[in-house]
């Protein structure tokens, strides 16, 4: 309905102004901001792109083309096919836990009046904490002898576990470091999200006789947070991908790869063993990889928003 | 038979320290339409949303089909609403919006679920039923090519049929309609309004109807409740409000032309006089009228040097064109900072209708109104035959 109300709206410019300007008036007002986006945006991104077909080392003098030989070697990488796979589990275990929880929280929170602003403040909290950090915290919570979550786990009577240094659980650690923080950033959007429900769905819904509240959010909260939904879904599953700060901090990607993921071995290829052409080549395949993700999640919601 | 009649007793809200309304006792009989109209903030529509139960009366009774529905909530009231946005659900059909108060009591909750609760088994006649009614009621509003679409591809006068439609669906013991009209252009407005009054006519149901708008309270009723800052002013038939407004101030509220308010003073022997002209009347018990109220069509205009019998001299300052009438703006000559209007047909009535041009005005005995300080209707009785022939209307 927004796509028809836009195409309305600018489908028939007034014949008269589209002329008026004329020749190259119109680029010569664009020309600052495309400058600005090539700047930013396109020269860095062909700048990778360009190195990623070289054996450049940081500190070689010239260019020597190699084809797509860094892709090849890429794809035969054991260490970086382990650490995509890492990545796929971590944002599989985070995104989903993430959206509901920050569901779950706002609903919560919604529905408080006097205590409301408090929470959103609490909420908040870990949005604007920085990672690094708040590792340093996490990193004492979950310690294997001396964290405080470990002696609640021994108190009941299981064996403590090592988060950090257990091949099998290091990636689940992390994983909840990273929910905390996004789940808190799902509530924030989600809590922007209810605001924008009008209360006159829930008297319709009343008046209909919907009376059950698990009916009342299938009826009316769910789908008017379809929206938001898909805008935190895209988002906590970028960042997800993106994981990196608290792997550098905590794990360095052991132990033995167990916490590897594609930031971690670009940094490590790029920066350690100065490969600037093979991380070139990680970081475009990993660029791909992110886009056709949150192309297709947009798309698939905005496929059915469309017939709205 | 009161069974579906709709009651309110004493019904008493405040927000916070803002009264909103103070004690309204008023109740739609079985097969009534009933509107409450006033001016936005009136609390004309937390009385309905009282009704509906979606706001709680700080004191008082509700009663829908003789039975206290004070603290039930919606869903056990029996009651249908539409409200002035429609309130539908936007990512539904049409058909599901309309079908949604159906299904909320015909299929148990798991079965309303998207997705899976298709899969619920057992309940394939319940879902024909409801298919069946929704596409009634659809066809009997008229709009059953448009099942399929969504509320964002639908007119205002198209969704203001869905929300009918919803509300139809089921046979409730009453329905709540909230400003219905006030959101659509004037034709479609016109055009619903006589359409809706058809619809309850028809259906014999029982309608409590907000608006603000006067006109529409007007045409649609069968008694209209006048509310000002949470009290109601009169109650009674559309005609009746028009013709016997038992203050100033609903003198004033109803009617398209404002009503023309003119002071008034004693001049013993329960008499009074307006302007220096003495009305042809007498009040009894008291003489404390303050103000003389006559509705537009009941001034008449002559020619100045046509003057006859008891009357005002005035001038023209301008003549507003209404269509099929005009309505003509008099300053008279005894109290140049009023105004006075009077409603003329348009035919033939411009020959004299320049600014500045003198006339002489009379007013309709039988319409005079009288109102006290407070704004209170004064009753008064005509002083004689001979005087109130003499304020007739010239032919």
């Amino acid at each position: 309905m927004s796509a028809a109300s836009i195409s309305a709206q600018t489908g028939a410019p007034a014949p008269g102004r589209a002329r008026a300007g004329g020749g190259s008036t119109p680029y010569l007002m664009l020309a600052p901001a495309l400058f600005l986006l090539v700047l930013a945006w396109f020269a860095p991104i062909a700048l990778v792109a360009l190195m990623s077909f070289t054996r450049y080392k940081l500190g070689d003098t010239g260019l020597d083309f190699i084809g797509l030989a860094n892709y090849a070697r890429a794809v035969g990488d054991g260490r970086v096919v382990q650490a995509a796979g890492n990545n796929l589990i971590y944002a599989a275990m985070v995104v989903p836990a993430s959206v509901l929880a920050g569901l779950g929280f706002a609903l919560l929170i919604n529905g408080r009046r006097a205590s409301r602003g408090l929470y959103e403040v609490l909420f908040f909290l870990p949005v604007t904490a920085t990672l690094v950090p708040m590792s340093i915290v996490w990193l004492f919570l979950l310690h294997g002898r001396i964290g405080p979550i470990n002696s609640v786990i021994a108190w009941f009577g299981f064996a403590k576990i090592d988060f950090f240094t257990d091949p099998k659980v290091v990636l689940f650690a992390l994983a909840v470091i990273e929910i905390w923080h996004l789940a808190a950033f799902a509530t924030i959007l989600y809590l922007a999200g209810l605001t924008t429900i009008p209360r006159v769905l829930y008297d319709a819904a009343a008046i209909d006789g919907e009376r059950h509240p698990v009916g009342r959010f299938f009826l009316v909260t769910g789908p008017m947070l379809a929206r938001t939904t898909v805008f935190v879904v895209v988002t906590t599953t970028v960042t997800a991908l993106q994981v990196f700060d608290t792997v550098l901090v905590l794990t360095r990607g052991g132990p033995m790869g167990a916490s590897d993921v594609m930031l971690n071995r670009i940094y490590v290829e790029g920066f350690r063993s100065l490969e600037m052409g093979y991380a070139s080549a990680l970081t475009m395949l990993f660029l791909v990889a992110v886009l056709v993700v949150s192309l297709v999640q947009t798309r698939s919601v905005e496929r059915r928003a469309a017939d709205r | 038979m009161i069974k579906n009649s709709v009651e309110l007793i004493d019904v008493r809200k405040r927000f916070g320290t803002t009264p909103v309304l103070t004690g309204v006792s008023l109740a739609a009989a079985e097969g009534e339409l009933l509107t409450v109209v006033g001016p936005s903030g009136c609390g004309k529509s937390t009385l309905l949303r009282i009704v509906a139960g979606l706001e709680a009366a700080d004191g008082g009774m509700v009663r829908i089909g003789g039975r206290d529905v004070t603290q039930a909530a919606p869903h056990a009231r029996d009651i249908a609403m539409v409200f002035q946005n429609y309130a539908l659900y936007p990512h539904l059909t049409v058909r599901a919006n309309i079908e949604t108060p159906l299904r909320t009591r015909g299929l148990p909750l798991v079965a309303r679920l998207p997705a899976v609760g298709r899969l619920w088994p057992g309940l394939r006649e319940a879902r024909l039923r409801i298919r069946g009614e929704a596409e009634a009621v659809a066809a009997q509003l008229e709009i059953a090519e448009l099942l399929e679409r969504r509320p964002g591809q639908l007119s205002g006068g198209q969704r203001q049929r869905v929300a009918l439609a919803r509300a139809l669906v089921r046979q409730p013991r009453g329905f709540l309609l909230d400003e219905p009209l006030s959101n659509l252009d004037a034709k479609i407005r016109t055009h619903l309004r006589a359409e809706l009054k058809a619809l309850q006519r028809a259906l014999g149901v029982t309608m409590v109807l907000v608006t603000h708008d006067q006109v529409e309270a007007m045409s649609l009723s069968d008694r209209i409740a006048v509310m000002f800052a949470g009290r109601l002013a009169q109650v009674g038939s559309p005609d009746d409000v028009y013709r016997r407004p038992a203050t100033l101030q609903v003198a004033e509220f109803i009617g398209d032309l404002p009503i023309n308010r003119l002071p008034v003073e004693p001049i013993g022997d329960g008499r009074v006089a307006a302007l220096g002209m003495t009305l042809p009347l007498r009040i009894f018990p008291r003489v404390d009228a303050a103000t003389l109220a006559v509705r537009p069509e009941h001034v008449r205009i002559v020619p100045a040097d046509r003057r006859s019998g008891s009357g005002l001299a005035a001038t023209v300052a301008h003549v507003e064109a209404l269509g099929s009438d005009q309505a003509w703006h008099l300053v008279p000559a005894a109290a140049p900072t009023l105004r006075l209007i009077a409603r003329q047909r348009s035919i033939g009535a411009a020959a004299f209708g320049d600014a500045g041009r003198p006339v002489w005005v009379r007013l309709d005995p039988d319409a005079l109104m009288l109102f006290d300080e407070a704004g209170d209707r004064v009753e008064f009785a005509f002083a004689g035959e001979g005087e109130q022939r003499s304020l007739e209307a010239v032919p």
